[in-house]
């Protein structure tokens, strides 16, 4: 009994495949390692003995550092009682600060080595370019080791670490082969690199190292699915292909949309970077629910790991990642409805969630339940629509709903919308069928692990709640922001300050008559399909009334599941319509549908281009009490970056508004290395150089209290470009001055 | 004579008891024991009389009416009626024996092994003919050699001030190396009332451990142990200020008491330090190094690097 079928020419070219890209990775790894040992060798300190040492004055490593060389590190003060107010005795240092120790260590023989760090803070260790500790966490000071096999030979140790303030403490020790006990590098073994060396290199060398060992086995894992997938079986893909072309015509004008229009647009959601930093964390070994916002859960952290190893973390790669979800999910969509209403209904869907202005537009947000989420919800209905043959598929889609609403809880509103639907249209007849039994069945479990922390960490609950019947009064409002949001006329709203009022209303009113002609066909039209008509629209409705009652604010990307439902209610409208249609008129139905997909796609160009010759792209500061204020989705944050990049501070604090954490889009943006690092204004490291705020009434009440938080007149405003200054508040350092480390004489 | 019939079968009455009592003493392990009785005997007959016939009049009826479909539908959601679902419930159990096989071994037989092979370290570098403990003295916190042998000792004090750096009871390590015969099998207290930082390592586990900086305070742990010998290492840190260490342990069954001296046996000199170390890395034995000064866990936010969000 085979497992997978396949003629034996498939198999070879599999086979030969997973040859060839393992080789490549691995020739590649190899060859990255040697780059970084090259780049090491060709800065040494020929003849002189001990380890570089790169002295930043910050725990981030940004900024000039300067250069000494040393023996191998063993280096201790004890801890000093903090100074008394006012008084601050000489040689004690009130902030942190960060250095990196390289050198070539060269093993006397071959075999296993212990290697060993006892030091606070963060701890990274580097041995020929490979991570041998990776603790880079606010602990105090501890054992960190490591066991290496290595060969006789120079030995290229990177040793990185931060030091508290007030404290002292570092020491680099190994055993070698035969060693009783744990021991000093001897200096005559070390050798240093010089000051030509640039640590920002060598970390970029050692991601294109960690690239190629990650794709070391995901380039055949990738190899092997496409096997799977298409190059089993060419001619059933090439009938497949043929089959479904309109569809991939369709996918394609996603690609170009949601990768294209995403990037013309400043700005990123901090809220999306907060994953991205996540993903880091992920891959230094983080735990799931640790660090947690409990929520949010951790899947979309780990989906963006991915990118994160392979690039680092950067804007393109989530806004990448966020467009590859979203093609899934319209892949999905498109087999549901294939499968459940047949093929106009399927391509007119994919159609318009390709093309309505809003689903372009919030694609452009890698936040998760913008991405990751609708590709849980088009899976799910996928797997729910296979269980009518295979009835076990629905625990699995109820476990992919479920994950979606571990991911956010506006989730929660809508399988209940759906669920909703389903019980009305069917008039309760669906719980007869083992499908909704096996979808709670499934939302139940892949909910146990988030009931479970929620369970045991009663002390770190969030205010989950946004359940506030009050904004029911808002109702109006929030049903105006979907209306607007839908041609992506906001977009337009936030350059201009104005709606385009002759355009405005186009998409609401097509959604309107779309909504008459299903509503006309449930009347007079029925037949098998109008129960997928109905259920739309009831969810729909359901959606709207619920989302003021969860939603915090009319913040429009809480509008996603309803701009979905929105997108496959056009579709089955324009389905309808032609399948209604005397065979004379369908072409003119057919044209009406390409006619309004290009209003959609003119849309979106009015709304940027011509909002950018109106304003030169500058957004203007947020009015409308209803949407959230600090949204920082449509922010300048990458001329920002490059504004502070350019004035050189070495440390800025940022003004946070719980997880849009501008700090880390800021980071984002400038890709790695850092130029500066961008931290929490609370923080306090004490080595900022510079402060940024929304320029909002909550940014400003956050300043008043950074302002406060400091020596008075510590910092003073500093102009902006006017391009930004609309938008930010810029805090410059004047006193004291920040230097680095001087009560390191004496003791090293 | 006329046999009394109970309207309701016993089993559904002392059912219905056991629920009322089991959620009343649930209530009082929350509130407090002060209304124990009183509850307990309300409890007992609001359960017999009112809960247990009414779980015997609603639990037949249920059953008899969502029996039979809930079977249906836990058949069906099973996917065993297919032969599709029954390989793929193969496949499931085939896939979930060797994620618990590679669980057992890296987090049971891996441990175990390297507790082993430790234990035959200490008994291969042992000395047979004297006992005590091996002492070792670090001058420094961060234990990097080499270390000054003070040769055995069979008492618990504090190194000697010519011994210590500065002359000065501060930022120094000592380390006691030896073999520990336990008498029989069973579940070992290891501790005592240190200043400031303690670990004691029974074949390189983790017996007892409190590493961090503080005032003079009890530090207590235990182990299941077999009867026989026994590595024992006992670590003691001093960073400034008072230098107190008052060992114990406590058999199975019995009071704590002082280490007893006959089940000790020293380490031959220069023993292997760096071989065990290593042997504890590879096999697991490292538990996470604990914060000295406050926040003393790492807390749910463990991992996040420096000045993070929260």
């Amino acid at each position: 009994m085979a497992i997978i079928r396949a003629s034996l020419r498939s198999w070879l070219l599999l086979l030969t495949g997973l040859v060839i890209l393992t080789g490549l990775a691995w020739w590649q790894a190899w060859d990255a390692r040697r780059a970084v040992l090259e780049y090491a060798s060709a800065h040494v300190q020929t003849g002189k003995r001990g380890m570089g040492v790169w002295l930043y004055d910050n725990p981030f490593q940004t900024g000039e550092a300067r250069f000494f060389t040393k023996p191998p590190p063993n280096l201790h003060k004890d801890r000093l009682p903090p100074p008394e107010p006012g008084h601050l005795p000489a040689k004690q240092r009130p902030y942190p600060f960060a250095w990196r120790w390289i050198g070539f260590i060269n093993a006397p023989a071959q075999g296993q080595y212990l290697l060993g760090v006892f030091a606070p803070e963060g701890i990274r260790l580097y041995v020929d370019g490979r991570e041998a500790i990776e603790r880079w966490e606010a602990k105090s000071p501890r054992d960190e080791m490591a066991l290496l096999k290595l060969e006789p030979g120079p030995h290229l140790i990177d040793l990185a670490n931060v030091q508290r303030e007030h404290r002292l403490e570092l020491t680099l020790f190994w055993a070698p082969p035969g060693a009783r006990d744990r021991e000093l590098i001897p200096i005559d073994l070390a050798t240093p690199l010089a000051a030509t060396a640039s640590p920002p290199r060598l970390d970029v060398m050692y991601q294109a190292l960690l690239r190629w060992r990650a794709l070391l086995w995901l380039l055949p894992l990738a190899w092997l699915g496409l096997w799977l997938l298409a190059l089993r079986n060419p001619q059933r893909t090439r009938r497949l292909l043929k089959e479904h072309r309109w569809f991939l015509a369709i996918l394609g004008l996603a690609a170009l949309l949601r990768l294209a229009w995403g990037a013309t647009v400043h700005g990123i959601s901090g809220e999306s970077a907060f994953f991205a930093w996540r993903a880091e964390l992920v891959l230094q070994g983080a735990w799931p629910f640790q660090g947690m916002n409990t929520r949010v859960g951790p899947f979309w952290d780990y989906v963006l790991t991915l990118p994160t190893v392979l690039f680092g973390p950067t804007a393109w790669g989530l806004r990448a990642m966020a467009a590859a979800m979203n093609l899934l999910a319209m892949v999905f969509a498109y087999r549901v409805l294939l499968r459940e209403a047949g093929k106009p209904t399927a391509l007119a869907a994919a159609l318009m969630l390709a093309a309505l202005p809003a689903l372009v537009m919030f694609s452009r947000m890698p936040v998760e339940f913008m991405a990751l989420g609708p590709l849980l919800f088009f899976a799910g209905l996928d797997l729910f629509s296979l269980a009518r043959r295979k009835p076990p598929l629905a625990v699995l889609g109820g476990v992919l709903w479920g994950l979606g609403m571990f991911n956010h809880s506006v989730f929660v509103v809508f399988p209940a919308t759906l669920g909703l639907a389903a019980l009305a249209v069917s008039r309760l007849k669906v719980l007869k069928s083992p499908i909704p039994w096996g979808a709670a069945l499934g939302f139940g479990l892949a909910m146990l692990p988030r009931l479970w922390d929620r369970l045991s960490h009663p002390e770190v609950q969030d205010d989950l709640s946004f359940l506030d019947p009050a904004r029911l009064r808002e109702l109006g409002g929030f049903v105006m922001s979907y209306l607007k949001a839908l041609d992506g006329e906001l977009v337009y709203q936030l350059f201009t300050g104005q709606l385009l009022i002759f355009t405005w209303w186009v998409i609401p009113a097509v959604l309107a008559a779309a909504a008459l002609l299903l509503v006309w066909g449930l009347i007079f039209r029925r037949d098998d399909g109008s129960w997928l008509e109905a259920a739309l629209i009831i969810a729909l409705v359901a959606y709207l009334l619920m989302a003021p009652l969860g939603a915090p604010t009319a913040n429009p990307r809480y509008f996603a599941y309803a701009l979905i439902l929105t997108a496959l209610i056009l579709g089955r409208a324009w389905a309808r319509s032609w399948q209604w249609s005397p065979p004379a008129i369908r072409k003119g139905v057919l044209a009406g549908l390409l006619a309004f997909s290009c209003f959609c796609l003119a849309s979106l160009g009015v709304n940027y281009f011509y909002a950018h010759l109106a304003t030169g792209g500058l957004p203007l500061a947020w009015n409308d009490p209803l949407l959230d204020h600090t949204s920082d989705a449509w922010m300048n944050h990458d001329l920002l970056a490059r504004e502070l990049a350019k004035r050189g501070y070495p440390v800025v604090a940022t003004a946070d508004y719980w997880h849009h954490t501008l700090h880390l889009a800021l980071n984002l943006y400038q890709g790695r290395p850092l130029k500066f690092q961008a931290v929490s204004w609370a923080s306090r490291s004490h080595t900022e150089r510079a402060a940024v705020f929304y320029n909002s009434p909550e940014g400003r009440r956050i300043m008043r209290e950074f302002i406060d938080g400091h020596k008075p007149k510590e910092f003073r405003q500093s102009p902006l470009p006017p391009s930004l200054a609309n938008k930010y508040i810029l805090l410059e350092r004047v006193g004291p001055e920040v230097e680095h480390p001087s009560d390191l004489d004496g003791v090293w | 004579m006329v046999r009394a019939r109970l309207p309701v079968k016993w089993p559904w009455l002392v059912l219905g008891a056991l629920l009322a009592v089991a959620s009343q003493i649930a209530w009082l392990m929350e509130h407090g024991w002060a209304e124990a009785l009183p509850r307990l005997i309300a409890g007992l007959a609001a359960g017999a009389l009112l809960l247990g016939p009414f779980l015997a009049w609603v639990l037949p009826r249920l059953r008899r009416r969502l029996g039979p479909p809930a079977a249906r539908l836990a058949w069906q959601l099973s996917g065993l009626e297919t032969r599709g679902g029954r390989k793929a419930w193969l496949i499931s159990l085939l896939a979930l024996c060797l994620a618990s096989g590679g669980g057992m071994y890296w987090w049971w037989y891996r441990p175990n092994q390297g507790a082993e092979k430790i234990r035959q370290l200490f008994l291969a570098h042992a000395e047979q003919t004297s006992s005590g403990l091996s002492t070792l003295l670090y001058q420094g916190l961060e234990m990097t050699g080499p270390a000054l042998d003070l040769g055995v000792q069979r008492d618990w004090r504090m190194p000697a001030l010519e011994d210590l750096p500065g002359e000065e009871r501060r930022n120094f390590v000592v380390r006691w190396l030896g073999v520990l015969t336990v008498p029989a099998d069973g579940r070992y207290g290891f501790g005592g009332a240190v200043d400031d930082g303690l670990i004691i390592l029974v074949d390189g586990r983790q017996a007892a451990a409190d590493w961090h900086e503080g005032p003079p305070r009890q530090v207590w742990g235990a182990l299941a142990l077999e009867a026989g010998a026994h590595a024992l290492e006992i670590r003691y840190r001093q960073f400034h200020g008072g230098a107190s260490l008052h060992l114990s342990w406590q058999p199975p069954g019995l009071e704590r008491g002082p280490l007893p001296l006959e089940r000790l046996k020293p380490l031959k000199p220069d023993p292997p330090l760096a071989e065990m170390t290593g042997l504890r890395l590879r096999y697991g034995l490292m538990p996470e190094p604990v914060p000295i000064y406050p926040p003393y866990l790492g807390g749910r936010f463990w991992r996040l690097p420096w000045y993070a969000l929260q």
